[in-house]
């Protein structure tokens, strides 16, 4: 099985596979009510008992979860990736963000990243987001990449909303495409200035 | 690319092989994820709960550097259990943990490859002592501390992750049991 977890860069993040020194960023977001909707809070045996799975995720399935680093200072800001866990009916495109650094935009630079990665390097054709429907950032989030609400796709335990992606014929060189790399762009530099693209 | 490779050791006894689950040439979904894997002989009933267990212990070998081997079979290849040192956040110390699959079944290989790892651990990684968390009414895996050698302790119970009727049974080095004994505290017997 592939266990080499790839470097991912963006305009402001390094994805990267979760290491061990990055635990205390994931522990203090797991044991806290952000991780309400995956699962937690989290006691210290099953925030570690999770993070250890994520690890073994990438060698279990070949894909996984990223640690979001700024790209300048290396702080994290969250993970984002591929998640399919058993019991998960499809792949999943998965976010979560620390508190502290929500609202600018880097779940959807670093959610856009591991999805085109997904579909370029590994052949994806489609994915999934599994979201609990009171869980409206992450509904927005999945809109904002083009996602939309599968109504005929399986859930996960009937307790989640299924938001498709747009597949990759759909997304490549898209007006889609292009609004999200316009709205990532206007995160990084308020002034940005689109040329050229679709959206125009 | 950052590898996940790390050097993870491989042991050998007589009739056994010991690789990390999380080493690059080991395919856990073969191994024992796949629909034709052997089953384990402590199988639990939810059947989600193997491929957590599989995808924790690869992660335990990351963050930790140590962990449960995957036991194979040397003259086969097959793989028939995990055994080695286990330590989630939680866990008063470090637990020598075992599980063997059906294909290991009666042939000695849960108490060879405990002794393996017992070896390397006392003896290339320098720990003194390791404990097994065995439930009293676990016959088997009771004998099976009995025969590597182990002594038991006191009853424990885990804050985080409750079960009852479990008994440490505690592992020592050659070398620590020769010096003072520090684990003989809180021995029953």
């Amino acid at each position: 099985m592939p266990c080499d977890i790839p470097v991912i860069e963006t305009r402001r993040l390094l994805l990267r596979g979760p290491e061990a020194k990055d635990y205390p960023d994931f522990k203090a977001t797991f044991s806290s009510y952000r991780s309400r909707f995956m699962g937690g809070p989290l006691n210290p045996y099953e925030a570690w008992m999770l993070y250890a799975a994520e690890i073994g995720h990438w060698q279990v399935r070949g894909f996984g979860m990223w640690m979001i680093h700024d790209k300048a200072t290396e702080e994290t800001y969250g993970m984002a990736g591929g998640w399919q866990p058993a019991g998960w009916p499809e792949r999943e495109i998965a976010w979560i963000i620390w508190p502290g650094a929500a609202g600018k935009g880097y779940a959807l630079e670093a959610a856009h990243a591991a999805r085109g990665y997904f579909y370029s390097n590994l052949g994806w054709e489609t994915a999934v987001s599994y979201i609990d429907p009171k869980n409206l950032d992450s509904i927005r989030l999945a809109e904002r990449l083009g996602a939309r609400k599968d109504h005929e796709a399986a859930t996960i335990d009937g307790n989640d909303a299924v938001y498709r992606h747009p597949a990759p014929d759909t997304l490549k060189d898209s007006q889609m495409a292009h609004g999200i790399d316009m709205e990532i762009a206007h995160y990084a530099d308020p002034l940005f200035k689109p040329e050229g693209w679709a959206i125009d | 690319m950052i590898g996940l490779h790390k050097p993870f050791p491989r042991l050998l006894s007589k009739r056994l092989m010991l690789m990390s689950p999380a080493d690059p040439d080991f395919d856990a979904n073969a191994a024992f994820l796949d629909a034709d894997a052997p089953k384990f002989i402590d199988a639990a009933s939810d059947p989600d709960s193997l491929w957590w267990s599989i995808a924790t212990i690869i992660g335990h070998w990351h963050l930790h550097g140590y962990g449960l081997f995957a036991v194979i079979e040397r003259n086969t290849g097959q793989t028939v259990g995990l055994v080695g040192p286990w330590f989630p956040k939680g866990w008063p110390e470090p637990e020598l943990s075992w599980h063997l699959m059906e294909p290991g079944r009666g042939k000695g290989y849960a108490s060879e490859a405990a002794e393996c790892v017992l070896h390397w651990l006392f003896t290339e990684a320098g720990w003194d002592s390791i404990v097994s968390y065995v439930p009293e009414e676990n016959h088997a895996s009771v004998a099976l501390a009995r025969r590597v050698g182990a002594r038991p302790e006191n009853p424990v119970s885990f804050r985080l992750q409750p079960a009852p009727n479990i008994r440490a049974w505690r592992h020592v080095s050659p070398r620590a049991r020769h010096a003072k004994a520090p684990a003989a505290r809180g021995l029953l017997h």
